[in-house]
């Protein structure tokens, strides 16, 4: 369990980590492969990034990991350990008793993700009172704390509003504060920004990095915006149609892209100091999930693409201590 | 700014949208969604619009095209006023500016096919017919990067791209001058994203098509504009060229949208501006400045008058008391 390549250099220990896990959806067109044997490491305390475009199976990752996958999808095969014990194994009962509580969840619409009938101070004494032996006074003043920890003003009396009262980025606010409600080890935060205007997207960002310093949970951030990733992960997930495709430390990621995908998403996005050119588009779409490609699935897309590559899915393969590849190129030498 | 080269003339501007009288009782007032709005865009450019959401940007698209009626000040298009312009007249100017909306998936009717779907304008203006119209809509297909296969496919059987794709070639399809791209690509994934702007930059040279491109994405808009226009609650605050407003931006707000934007570059970690609050309600924006709420250098003054646009730079205006 104990792993020597933290982020910064120092010994931390594996919270998470998921093995092979396969999630398919079972419709009637066919069996769709959302994830398809997927495999992370979620460090005590460390921002992982997951970047990848819609469809790639971010989301479905992370649904699985909460075990909220809903039919037709089912999670078919592969271990989510945490802590040391394999969630998948876990009947409903315990599953209930560590989601909310011990990995909490933050998704990307707060509209949505909170019920408008209730008020907010409802919300947060929950999932306190869920999870833990306190009274309703008790769980009313925990509730008080996170809305000012995360800088909701006026906290006591927001508790009672309703959703609906809030503006967008404040909404966010209160969904992390459920989220942290009973000191979770691991935060999934599924896009939590990418519904919010930038101003307030930089407000939410920072909250999350100074609570993550405060608290000291994981978070597994989940994007599509590189920019995002580089301002906050540590270590990096790169997803493509289900499948890790890339995963290196930000800093390596960044400055030497490996996997022809990842080069793609770097070159299709313009940077803040760049110049009128022409930007270097990936051609073509995401594979249709329900037919995929032979072989290497960006293969269709590439500029690197060989005949072989679609002999067999490519394996991941470390090149450099923590960067790993998912690319024929870097696997028999060919580059 | 020099004229001659203008095609669009946007002299106060406004648009107010009135408050019906809700359930509870609570009348009156309206929501100034753009308000007293004064700019030119120039032949052959794109002039980005960027701000964050209820700033009143996709208003001022609409109301560049007059889909929507403006409630004071004018709108001159290649020199006549598009407001006082009858009915009738109006769908001959419409051939001239067009509008490419956000979501293809709700902008494009899912009963028709793509062949018709692109055909639609040049029947609706009598444009063309028969072989001539066959010809038209393969010709724009080919502009657009679709095969002439697609012609038979509905708009449900295509990507978010190949949508847009076909949104935009029914925008082409009367030889417009101007084109209003509201938040053209902010449905799509990145990779994708990289595909239309060069498909739209593309068509401009082909073309000489002047764009308006409204995006909340300031890293698109840099990418894609000749000029900038920034909204704050229903004003313009700065205007500027590229190069100027990315590298010398002068109002508090501007600066504070900029340095909000995460850069794809972990080496850069910056300690950023973040602005407190929230954007005030354009119902009942605060007197004054609208920003100062927000703004960090707010002084007594920004209180009590609203600035106004000055130059302060060649074509960089910038509507902020510190610059008086």
């Amino acid at each position: 369990m104990i792993r020597a390549c933290g982020a910064k250099g120092e010994i931390r220990i594996a919270l998470l980590e998921v093995k092979n896990l396969k999630t398919h959806f079972f419709t009637e067109e066919g069996i769709s492969k959302v994830v398809d044997g997927v495999d992370l490491v979620i460090e005590e305390g460390e921002i992982l990034g997951m970047v990848g475009e819609s469809g790639c199976g971010k989301s479905v990752t992370a649904l699985s990991i909460m075990r909220l996958v809903s039919p037709p999808g089912r999670t078919v095969g592969g271990e989510i350990l945490f802590n040391g014990v394999d969630l998948l194994k876990l009947n409903k009962e315990a599953a209930r008793r560590i989601r909310g509580k011990d990995i909490s969840m933050v998704f990307q619409e707060p509209m949505t993700s909170l019920n408008p009938v209730y008020t907010i101070g409802n919300q947060i004494e929950e999932s306190i009172i869920l999870h833990e032996r306190v009274t309703r006074a008790e769980a009313r003043e925990r509730a008080k704390e996170l809305l000012a920890l995360v800088g909701i003003p006026e906290p006591a009396n927001r508790l009672n509003e309703y959703p609906h009262h809030l503006s967008g980025g404040m909404r966010q606010r209160i969904v992390i504060a459920i989220a942290l409600s009973c000191n979770p080890k691991l935060i999934i935060a599924d896009e939590p920004t990418t519904a919010l205007d930038v101003t307030i997207q930089a407000q939410i960002l920072e909250l999350m990095s100074s609570l993550r310093e405060r608290l000291n949970s994981a978070i597994l951030l989940i994007t599509h915006d590189l920019g995002v990733i580089a301002e906050m992960a540590e270590r990096v997930l790169v997803m493509y149609a289900g499948l890790v495709v890339e995963q290196a430390k930000v800093t390596d990621l960044f400055r030497r892209p490996l996997h022809p995908y990842t080069k793609g998403l770097m070159n299709s996005i313009s940077k803040l100091v760049s110049e009128n050119k022409r930007l270097e588009a990936i051609p073509g779409n995401v594979p249709n999930l329900l037919n995929m490609p032979p072989g290497c699935s960006f293969y269709p897309r590439c500029s690197y693409a060989q005949k072989n590559c679609q002999k067999g899915i490519p394996p991941l393969k470390e090149i450099s201590p923590g960067h790993k590849v998912r690319c024929w190129m870097h696997e028999g030498g060919v580059a | 700014m020099e004229a001659g080269k203008v095609l669009i003339e946007i002299k106060n501007l406004s648009k107010h949208f009135p408050v019906e009288r809700s359930l509870w009782g609570n009348s009156g007032g309206s929501i100034k969604a753009v308000d007293d709005v004064t700019f030119e865009i120039f032949k052959e450019e794109t002039f980005g619009l960027v701000g964050e959401s209820g700033c009143g940007k996709t208003t001022m698209g609409r109301l560049l095209v007059r889909l929507i009626e403006a409630t004071g000040g004018g709108v001159k298009f290649e020199g006549v006023n598009i407001f006082k312009t009858p009915r009738a007249e109006m769908r001959t100017v419409r051939q001239r500016m067009q509008i490419v909306f956000q979501d293809p998936f709700s902008s494009l009717n899912p009963r028709m096919k793509v062949f018709d779907l692109i055909g639609e304008p040049l029947r609706a203006h009598r444009f063309c017919k028969g072989r001539q119209l066959e010809e038209r809509v393969y010709e724009l297909l080919g502009f657009v990067g679709l095969d002439i296969y697609f012609k038979y496919r509905y708009p449900h059987e295509l990507s978010g791209g190949q949508r847009q794709r076909v949104a935009i070639a029914r925008a082409l399809a009367l030889y417009p001058k101007f084109v209003v791209c509201d938040e053209p690509v902010s449905a799509l994934d990145v990779s994708i994203q990289a595909q239309i702007i060069n498909l739209l930059q593309e068509l401009q040279q082909k073309f000489g098509l002047t764009y308006l491109f409204i995006s909340h994405d300031l890293r698109v808009v840099q990418h894609i504009s000749s000029r900038v226009g920034v909204m704050y609650l229903g004003n313009l605050v700065e205007i500027a060229p590229k190069y100027v407003l990315y590298s010398e931006a002068r109002h508090p707000y501007t600066k504070a949208l900029l340095s909000a934007v995460p850069i794809p570059d972990p080496t850069l970690r910056r300690k950023k501006m973040i602005l407190g609050g929230e954007i005030p309600s354009p119902m009942n924006p605060p007197p004054g400045c609208r920003f100062r709420t927000r703004c960090s250098e707010a002084k007594e003054m920004c209180q009590q008058e609203q600035p106004g646009l000055i130059e302060i730079g060649k074509g960089h205006w910038v509507s902020c008391h510190l610059y008086v």
